[in-house]
This record gives structure tokens, sequence and C-alpha cells, in this order.
């Protein structure tokens, strides 16, 4: 009974590394990460808003025309944060690697290469322009390349 | 056989009723866009404005920054000029096509400006902004083909007809404005502009801004599909013995930047095609202050960025385009005496009011 238990378990330890290798070079969701906090586009703003502390800076932004709501803007640094209203609740829209202090959690920052880029994140890309754009799901992963080099990385949400 | 007449009337009658339930509840949850967003009105008050057989030497189309930029009661005034601006929110170039197609069954404009800044968009985008177009035009064949070029993927054509597919959830939020003015509305613009008379000065620089801009990323090449349409406008333009006339209003901030790869593609077009194209960004003969001229940090114009601008095109209107006062006409100038007055009557109301 015990051998049938431990090769049971053999079985599903073999098969979660058997999915972990398949999926090898693409991150199940994209999610930015400040020490601990997980920041996830499209999901609700308070908790990581509370849990970052005060931000450096912040201001509102008009979201377009036609909409009299407004974005919030938190500046932390290396990176910001934009959120977007809806039925009085804040939406995390986008967050923007500022400088080189900050890096995706795959190790992506201003100033990588193109190649380091398709090494952490893969070649299933779109290319506009001067830019790389990764998909998943509703989140997406922008990562702008000129001469070669890393210069603006932002992960947003389709809210649509 | 008199009980199948009975039964037959009865389920007439019912279905009528049925009918006139279903209508009577579209009324009241339809959005009604008498407060914020305002925009969502627009498109409906031109036929208040035609229905009373008025006509226009001047249609502008586009985007939020044609309502935003150009004031027609102030092109009668200094020029004796009549405009209608048929803008509406992020209105999408497919959308001011079908406007365009529509409006010139009302009426024969001598010139059409069109605001090139949605030459950005190929594809549909937001469902909440093609209601504000679509949901204000009469029901047409013109108007069934811009809603089957405007729909997103989620939507489906049948809530465009029956609107309360589409708003029944919204019984939860009803107001006293959904009630009052369920059959009447009032008139929230002039002549298709919408008033703004706050100030929130431009506090980035254009360099600031550009910076910024470039720094996401963007198509250098305007979609196929937008110069689809604009080949489109310009035929229909032709056919109708309209001058067309390209625009881009000198708002432009990072949210909404104008690259100048876009813009050469545009002069490009218009030199090819023989129109005109006028980009006022950064054109200092306007005058635009963007410390005052704008309620939005430079999205957008208000007021008094508005009648910069539009004084500005206006002469361009006479020396360029022959156009002609049309002041002598006691019957046209009676009215736009009103709308002049009208305009002036809000403008204080709303600088008393801040």
């Amino acid at each position: 009974m015990k051998r049938l238990l431990l090769l049971i378990l053999a079985l599903l330890v073999a098969g979660i590394m058997l999915v972990s290798c398949d999926n090898k070079g693409k991150v199940e969701k994209y999610v930015f990460k400040s020490g601990s906090v997980e920041i996830v586009p499209g999901e609700d703003s308070s908790a990581v808003i509370s849990a970052l502390g005060e931000a450096n800076s912040y201001d509102e932004e008009d979201i377009g025309c036609g909409n009299n709501e407004m974005a919030k803007v938190y500046n932390y640094g290396g990176f910001q944060i934009k959120t977007y209203p809806d039925n009085s609740k804040d939406f995390i829209d986008t967050v923007t690697i500022r400088d080189d202090t900050v890096s995706t959690p795959e190790g992506i920052t201003i100033g990588s290469s193109r190649d380091d880029v398709i090494a952490a994140y893969g070649e299933d890309y779109e290319e506009k322009g001067d830019g790389l754009i990764y998909k998943n799901g509703k989140t997406t992963l922008n990562i702008v390349v000129r001469d070669g080099a890393v210069t603006s990385i932002y992960y947003d949400y389709d809210f649509e | 056989m008199r009980k199948e007449i009975k039964i037959t009337i009865f389920a007439v009658v019912s279905l009528i009723i049925v009918a006139v339930l279903l209508h009577l509840c579209s009324l009241v949850l339809r959005p009604k866009y008498m407060s914020q967003p305002l925009e969502g009105a627009l498109i409906a008050e031109y036929y208040g404005e035609v229905d009373k057989g008025r006509q226009h030497q001047v249609l502008f189309v586009g985007d939020c920054e044609v309502y935003e930029s150009f004031v027609p009661p102030l092109l009668w005034e200094e020029y004796g000029i009549t405009s209608y601006i048929r803008g509406s929110a992020q209105q999408l170039i497919w959308q001011s096509y079908y406007l365009l197609e529509e409006t010139f069954r009302y009426e024969s404009p001598k010139v059409v400006v069109f605001n090139v800044l949605s030459m950005k968009y190929g594809e549909p985008q937001k469902e909440e902004y093609n209601r504000m177009t679509l949901d204000g035009m009469r029901n047409s064949p013109v108007k069934h083909q811009a809603i089957l070029a405007s729909m997103t993927k989620e939507e489906n054509i049948a809530s465009y007809y029956f609107p309360i597919l589409r708003y029944h959830s919204r019984w939860k939020d009803l107001t006293a404005e959904d009630f009052k003015f369920m059959f009447k509305r009032d008139t929230v613009s002039h002549n298709g502009y919408l008033m703004q008379t706050g100030i929130r000065p431009m506090e980035k620089s254009f360099a600031e801004q550009e910076a910024e801009a470039i720094n996401k990323i963007y198509d250098p090449d305007l979609p196929a599909t937008a110069f689809e349409y604009l080949d489109k406008m310009k035929e229909l333009c032709k056919q109708n013995g309209a001058e067309l006339i390209l625009i881009k209003t000198p708002t432009n901030s990072s949210t909404y930047w104008w690259y100048d790869e876009w813009d050469a593609q545009i002069a490009g077009y218009a030199e090819q095609n023989g129109l005109d194209y006028y980009n006022f960004i950064e054109n200092e003969a306007i005058g635009i202050d963007w410390q005052t001229d704008t309620y939005d940090r430079g999205l957008h114009l208000n007021v008094y960025g508005a009648e910069k601008l539009t004084k500005h095109f206006g002469e361009l209107l006479v020396s360029e385009y022959g156009l002609e006062s049309q002041q002598s006409d006691v019957g046209v100038s009676s009215v736009w005496k009103t709308k002049t007055e009208q305009y002036y009557k809000q403008k204080e109301e709303m600088e008393r009011g801040q």
C-alpha cells in the first residue's frame, strides 16, 4: 500500500514538473511585483495602493471625451500605476516602469536588449512600430525597443 | 367562427398592448444624456434643426475635437456663415462617413470639414462610444450600415433596434431625468458645439508630452480601413458638390498624440487627392494660450480657445473658399440672431456659475 502511495505521489510530482517544463518562458499571467506586492492590471486597485503605502506623488487625469470621471495616477519612484474608474471603484489600468531601478519579475528593465526580452517572454509577440506586444488574456505587456535597447515597459488591461 | 374572431382580436390587442408597454419601458430606460455625459445627446439634436428646413454652408464631422473646437454662432456673428457640427465622442471615421451620407439627404453644405484624429483607428473601439453616436441617429439604411461598421465583437445588432435589450438593467439607476426627458429632450449644444468655460491649464510642454507619447507603442502607419473611408468621404463630397477640407485641431496631448508619421501620411494623401489639409497644432497665428484656453490640461479647447480657432478658420473659409455672408437674408438672420443670443446667455451663465 505504501509503495502504491509513493508511486502515485511520484507520478504527480513528475506530472507537475512536465507541466512546468511546457510553460517555460511563458508566464501564467502578467503580474508586476513591487517587493511582495503583486500588481495585476484589471484588478481592483484599492488593496494594492494600500499595501504600497504613500506614493511619491499623486495626480488625476481626464480619461477622454464623454467621460467626466478621472484616472488616478500614483508615482512610486521607478514605476507608476494608473487606475481606471468604473462604478465608483478604481481598477488598475496601466503599470509603467519608469527607469532601470525597477525591473519586471522576469528581469527586464529599461536598457535590456531585445534578445533579453525574447529570452524572457518568448517569440509569441505582436510587433507594432518599435514595440513588442505580449498578450495574456486581457492583460498586455508592452515593450518599446529602440536601437536594440528597451526604452519603455508598461502593462495594461483591455477593459472592453 | 365568432369565437375565432374574438380570439384573434384578443391576440392582436394583447400584442399591441405588450408592444406599447415595451416601447414605453424602452423610452424610460434609454440614457437621456441631459446631464453628464451631455455628448450622447449631440447626434440626435441635428434633426431638430433640419426638420425646420435649416440649411448650412459648412458641415463639420469628427470626434470630440470638432464639437469642442468650433463655435457656429461665432462663425455666423463674425462672417455670416451658417454651420453645423455633427460631432460625437470618439466618432470613428466610418461613423463620420455615414453621418455625412445621411446629412446629404437633408441638405447640401458647400464645405465639409473632417478632423483627422480618428484616422488612427481601423477597428471598432468601445460600445459606450458607439452608443453615443449611433443611438442618436434616425433609423434608416444609412444607420444600419453605420451600426454594422461600428459594432464590437460583443455587440449585437438587435439591441440597436430594440434598445430595451441593451438598457434593461438600467432600471435600478433610473432618475427623475429619465422620466422628465422620456419624450422630449432639451437642446444641449449650439449647432453641435458643446460649451466648456472651465480653465485647467496645460502643465506639460508639447516636448514633454511628445517624449511620453513616443514611449508608447503606436503603429506609424495609419490603418488602411481609415483611408478606405476617407476615399469614400472624398467621393461622397464630390458627388454632392461639396469641398472636403481635412483639419487637425490645435490640441495635442500625450494621451491623444498626433504623431509626425501620421501627419505626413495625411499631408501626402491630401496632396495626391487635391484636398486641403490644415494642421493647427502649434499654429501661432491662432493665438491659443494653453494656460487659459483649455478646460482639461490640453486635451480639449474651452470656449475661449474655440472662439480663437473659429475666428481663424472663418477667415480661411471666406478667403480660400469664397463663402459668402448670409446676413442679408432676413429669415436666416432672424434664426441666427436667436442662436447667437442663446450662445452668449449660456456663456455668461456658465461663467457666473464657476
